[in-house]
């Protein structure tokens, strides 16, 4: 089970909300004036953010408004998994919003949704300021931050706390008049997004995607290396001044309510001891936060990469080989099928 | 370049006089008092303070010293590090930048020293000083 926050423009999610269905643009208006589709990377970080989505995850919707605050509506379930399609669902002239997932209103909240409550983003925003959101720093779009429109965020504790806001402000932020559902189906000819993943070891969003898309999955070739998951997310903010981020951040459930971190860095090439660097820094950052348990949680370091120098292989081997909580894993990766799916393997 | 110290017992010497070795330096880091001893391992925890602007003495970290009283093998700094990862969570809420880690011992293995330069090289934490003596 997963949770996501997905920003759509007030204009789409009139039509969105009714027809339960949500899709991501793969493009923009340039400074001069014409639509111009994004770069293939840009496209596989599209692709990332929402190839890990399954059915029925929790899904909410950051609703941006031309005058007046943003808001969040929710909660919806997810009907189907993410998919590409090019039929035109949107009145927006250059558009088509091709990677699409379907929803519905959550089971449980479907009163929620059929008022469409929501909160306005000022009280997400709270919780950001709270540490009670910890995944997210915002869901603006900043010069330093890669512009996203899907943000998976955690199950739990998130999930509940917006889920306790939505019902708080319930009374006063519904709408009076009943929303007519009237949900589009998954196209017969449908492309699973999966299958729209190419250029794994040339693009790091690519092997980002297929890790997302594999853990979502508890694909062996993963879990045999990192164990089973309950929850992962990607472009987990670590450090919010910064606005340094952990590539994918995977949680267990262990006994006695203790959990384990997996801090996953991500190389489209060869790692060297930068990177090993890097994740050991943001391991230490992570173990830090108020939401860690220092005594009991395990929080472990996973290095992904094509190659990795000899040094910190060594390195890795004999830190590990001293039994202190914070392991670290470094695992090679080998595109196959042409670029479009990869074997992992685990060094050290 | 390890520092050799100028005594036959840093363990003794430490717990003594902290400033008895050329360790630390009484202008720089005054204020120091030694907080936890386990005598069986040779380890001292030492609390670093200072004097703030309203004149109260604040805590500004610790220093993780083990005096081994043989060469140091890679078993030798499994235990070592394995004792400073307790003092970090126990003292500093698991943060590495608060506890100054110092190992003195009668030579260091070559394992011992490669790992503990690439430590240093690598983790973004306070660096295990290494001292040599006897």
């Amino acid at each position: 089970m997963g949770s996501f926050i997905c920003s759509i423009s007030e204009r789409d999610w009139e039509i969105a909300r009714i027809k339960g269905i949500y899709g991501n643009k793969i493009g923009n208006i340039r400074n001069d004036g014409k639509y111009r589709e994004f770069s293939a990377s840009t496209k596989y970080s599209i692709i990332r953010d929402l190839v890990g989505m399954k059915k029925e995850d929790r899904v909410f919707f950051h609703v941006i408004t031309q005058a007046g605050p943003s808001r969040v509506h929710g909660m919806y379930s997810v009907r189907a998994i993410p998919f590409y399609d090019s039929t035109r669902i949107w009145d927006d002239p250059d558009e088509i919003f091709p990677y699409r997932f379907l929803f519905e209103p959550h089971p449980r909240y479907k009163y929620l949704c059929i008022q469409d409550a929501n909160i306005e983003v000022v009280d997400f925003y709270e919780l950001i300021e709270q540490r009670i959101i910890w995944s997210l720093a915002t869901l603006e779009n900043e010069r330093n931050i890669e512009a996203r429109s899907v943000r998976k965020i955690e199950h739990e504790s998130e999930t509940n706390e917006i889920l306790r806001i939505l019902h708080r402000d319930y009374r006063h932020r519904k709408v009076e008049t009943y929303v007519q559902f009237s949900p589009v189906s998954i196209p017969i000819d449908f492309m699973p997004l999966k299958n729209c993943l190419h250029d794994i070891g040339r693009y790091e969003n690519s092997i980002k995607a297929l890790l997302m898309y594999k853990i979502g999955q508890n694909d062996p070739s993963l879990s045999n290396i990192m164990g089973p998951v309950s929850d992962f997310m990607n472009e987990v903010f670590i450090a919010q001044t910064t606005r340094k981020s952990i590539d994918i951040l995977c949680i267990k459930k262990l006994a006695d309510c203790a959990r384990k971190y997996i801090i996953c860095e991500v190389k489209t090439d060869k790692c060297h001891s930068d990177s090993l660097r890097q994740v050991l820094y943001y391991m230490d950052l992570f173990r830090r936060k108020d939401l860690v348990d220092i005594h009991n949680d395990e929080i472990i370091g996973c290095l992904i990469g094509q190659r990795f120098s000899n040094d910190i292989i060594d390195f890795s081997k004999k830190r590990n080989s001293h039994g202190i909580n914070g392991s670290i894993f470094l695992a090679e990766y080998k595109p196959i099928e042409n670029g479009q799916d990869a074997e992992f393997q685990r060094i050290a | 370049m390890i520092k050799k110290l100028s005594t036959s017992e840093p363990y003794i010497s430490l717990c003594q006089d902290l400033y008895s070795l050329d360790i630390f330096d009484k202008a720089i880091n005054g204020l120091l008092t030694i907080i936890e001893k386990n005598k069986e391992l040779r380890i001292t925890l030492v609390e670093r303070k200072f004097v703030n602007n309203s004149g109260s003495c604040i805590n500004a970290g610790y220093f993780f010293i083990q005096c081994l009283k043989t060469i140091c093998e890679e078993e030798h700094l499994k235990v070592f590090r394995r004792f400073l990862e307790t003092t970090v969570k126990e003292k500093a809420k698991g943060n590495y930048m608060e506890v100054d880690p110092i190992l003195s011992a009668t030579g260091y293995s070559n394992n011992v020293i490669d790992f503990v330069d690439k430590y240093n090289e690598i983790q973004r934490r306070k660096p295990i000083q290494l001292f040599l003596y006897g």
